[in-house]
């Protein structure tokens, strides 16, 4: 049992480290982050190796415990706020001046009609890395992932009201990031 | 008027339901103002940015040390 179970081990990850690590990476923004989550997936699976039986697909499997760590990641990393708002003062979208200093000139679907998926895919990625750590899981998981708004609040610990609040700073901001880049 | 509030109320619509009202203002509101007006478009251009993050897509790759290392970590907790 230990010799097929070493076996295996090596061909995870040649077969799903990759697979794995882009995964995580978009959902965490943060490389070496994501690689961490992708040696905890790799250590987990082995430990409950036990507890595969084989019903689902070796990648699905891997991949259940990877989105289970991220989700994990998420409420660790905003657990640690103790004031759940209080960075919409500071942070995003800057008060006030708001749409006055780059008013939308809806032109943003010209571009991407031009642009090859990847370089959206690039550019998006960018914009996503300039919010704050705490919106980009949030944004990831309701617009890349597409959950329902309950599955995303309780992922995340928030009150529907604050996930409307968080969509539309960080929406406005990410327009605003694509715009300078494609227009400035 | 308060852009704000109205580009709020396009967001929020995109997740639930609005109320009457706020249907009302954004609709008003848009019919004066082109900044919120414009704002919808490229509001909808985000959101179909956003799901082309969906497509599996394995561009990035690790290191073949780094590979190696989770394969020598995973075969000493196999070991163990």
């Amino acid at each position: 049992m230990d010799k097929l179970t070493n076996i295996d081990t090596s061909e995870w990850v040649d077969e799903y480290a990759d697979m794995l690590y882009n995964f995580a990476a978009v959902r965490v923004s943060d490389s070496d982050l994501a690689k961490d989550l992708v040696q905890d997936t790799f250590v987990s699976a082995l430990k409950g190796i036990d507890n595969f039986q084989g019903k689902s697909t070796v990648k699905t499997w891997l991949f259940s415990i990877l989105k289970r760590k991220i989700i994990d990641h998420w409420r660790k990393q905003e657990s640690r706020k103790t004031k759940p708002m209080s960075f919409f003062a500071t942070e995003g979208a800057k008060k006030g001046k708001f749409l006055e200093t780059y008013s939308p000139q809806g032109r943003l679907s010209e571009v991407e009609e031009q642009l090859e998926n990847s370089e959206l895919r690039d550019a998006i990625t960018q914009c996503i890395g300039a919010l704050p750590p705490k919106w980009r899981g949030i944004v990831v998981d309701k617009m890349v992932d597409e959950k329902e708004s309950e599955e995303v609040c309780n992922n995340h610990e928030i009150t529907p009201s604050n996930l409307w609040v968080i969509m539309h700073r960080a929406k406005v901001q990410l327009r605003d990031c694509l715009e300078k880049k494609w227009f400035a | 008027m308060n852009c704000e509030k109205i580009t709020y109320y396009i967001e929020k619509g995109h997740l639930t339901k609005l109320k009457l009202s706020e249907k009302l203002q954004v609709k008003l509101h848009t019919m004066i103002c082109n900044c919120c007006k414009n704002y919808t478009p490229d509001s909808d251009v985000v959101n179909h940015v956003l799901t082309l993050l969906k497509e599996e897509d394995n561009s990035k790759t690790l290191s073949d040390e780094e590979k190696q290392s989770l394969k020598d970590a995973l075969q000493k907790l196999g070991d163990s």
